[in-house]
């Protein structure tokens, strides 16, 4: 049986401490919650309805009790710091933005993603349905990859979502490309609006959207949705989510930049 | 050219007769369209479906098998909120003849959220009620994105969470809580959310 000193010791776990309370080896028969107070500063004051047996006979009475509850944060914070790969090196940086062709922006964003995926314990599987597919426990991550965000880009994602209804959605499945994808003929602005009308399409059916910073490997772009599961890789995105306002502001002045040194030094 | 002044004031009852009322759908898709969405978005979440009819009524029959336990789901179209009860009437004759077993669901295009909130709240919540005690629920189909969202009711099979497109399950409580247009005063709405949480 339940005793008073039974009950004491529950709620101090929690962090709520009685005043007063009957005798730790009375027998408790029943617990109310009469009110329920939370102050703003997140102290908690709860009034208890409590039953017990002792010497007297069975009696019923009011305690309060109180301090701060101590809550498990569902969502952990993002990191303060840059995540940096935490068992294999770093990738090497890439001296521009620019990308000289299809296939070298492709081959950048692959080893890009599979390097942050085998850091965070993927292995990489066997699968001819999408152009990567790893595997952690039993949980699969679908993904294909793209040079620039348009029609064929869009049909990449349509795969995935068909792959999602063969699969399931215990497995995850993102789409992958440049983060700047001009060199390739599509700009920034056609960009945004690509991921603007298609991205609530992709989100809704639990489709990543990825872009991986064309001269650092090591940061890749959550857009749309990313694995909230894997708490690692959810922390990895949940700073660089944070970093795309910053990296598209350092883009969009070297942009400029550029452009003011093509003007200077064309001739007239 | 000038345009011509009038004396009298603009006032805000002016400017409502110049708006539009709002249209019904948000997108306006055909019954056929909502109905293949349907079936689509059930083959999705992994059900098999099945042909059924109901006294000439299409619906869409779907189960699907996990763990020694099966799930049912019978649905049937409608256009707009404007025909949900009449939805409502005929799921209640189809469900006294095939049983509490099966789920039961009326699918409807992508209708205005106002749209949804107004009729279900007619009438002292006729409607909101009337779909809670027969527990049907409501789907919005979306035929173009493939989507489809529970506004109100909760189904049995919890692995539809992870297909709607918005994960939480549908409930006008929520819907109303957090409602702004609405005339009625916070406190108003708080007492009937609270009353209508008791019935």
């Amino acid at each position: 049986m339940t005793t008073i000193g039974d009950v004491k010791e529950i709620f101090a776990k929690k962090g709520l401490h009685f005043e007063h309370l009957p005798p730790e080896d009375s027998l408790v028969t029943g617990i109310e919650v009469v009110e329920r107070y939370v102050t703003p500063q997140g102290d908690s004051k709860v009034v208890l309805n409590i039953r017990y047996v002792s010497k007297e006979g069975e009696l019923s009475d009011l305690f309060l009790c109180e301090g701060k509850i101590k809550r498990k944060r569902k969502v952990a914070p993002p990191p303060k710091e840059a995540p940096k790969p935490s068992k294999l090196e770093a990738l090497p940086m890439r001296p521009s933005f620019e990308f000289n062709s299809e296939s070298e922006a492709i081959a950048q964003v692959k080893e890009a993603i599979s390097h942050l995926l085998r850091d965070k314990d993927y292995n990489e599987g066997e699968q001819r349905e999408s152009d990567l597919y790893f595997e952690k426990l039993s949980a699969g991550f679908f993904l294909n990859l793209t040079p620039r965000f348009d029609e064929a880009g869009l049909h990449k994602a349509e795969d995935l979502i068909d792959l999602r209804m063969k699969y399931g959605s215990d497995n995850n499945y993102g789409l992958v490309a440049p983060a700047f994808q001009e060199s390739l003929g599509i700009s920034l602005l056609q960009q945004e609006h690509w991921l603007r009308s298609h991205g609530e399409l992709l989100a809704a059916h639990r489709i990543g959207v990825y872009t991986v910073n064309n001269k650092n490997p090591n940061q890749i772009f959550p857009f749309t949705i990313y694995p909230r599961k894997d708490r690692d890789l959810a922390s990895y995105f949940m700073y660089t989510v944070q970093q795309w306002p910053v990296m598209r502001d350092k883009y969009i002045e070297y942009r400029a930049e550029r452009e003011k040194q093509r003007t200077v030094t064309s001739p007239c | 050219m000038f345009l011509e002044m009038t004396e009298k004031k603009f006032t805000s009852k002016d400017l409502l007769r110049q708006l539009r009322p709002t249209p019904d759908l948000a997108y306006e898709f055909s019954n056929e369209e909502v109905l293949e969405a349907a079936k689509y978005f059930l083959r999705y979440v992994g059900y098999t479906l099945e042909e059924k009819n109901w006294k000439n009524e299409p619906v869409f029959y779907a189960n699907r098998r996990e763990g020694g336990v099966t799930y049912e789901i019978l649905g049937l179209v409608r256009h707009s909120m404007k025909e949900v009860a009449d939805g409502v009437a005929q799921l209640k004759k189809i469900k006294r003849e095939l049983g509490e077993k099966i789920e039961y669901v009326i699918a409807l295009p992508p209708v205005q959220e106002r749209h949804l909130i107004d009729y279900m709240a007619a009438d002292n919540y006729k409607l909101y009620k009337d779909l809670r005690e027969n527990t049907l629920a409501v789907w919005i189909c979306n035929p173009q994105e493939k989507s489809v969202w529970c506004p109100q009711g909760a189904l049995k099979d919890k692995r539809f969470t992870e297909y709607f497109k918005v994960r939480f399950a549908g409930d006008l409580m929520g819907m109303l809580a957090t409602m702004p247009y609405r005339g009625d005063k916070g406190e108003d709405r708080r007492h009937i959310i609270e009353e209508l949480m008791e019935e």
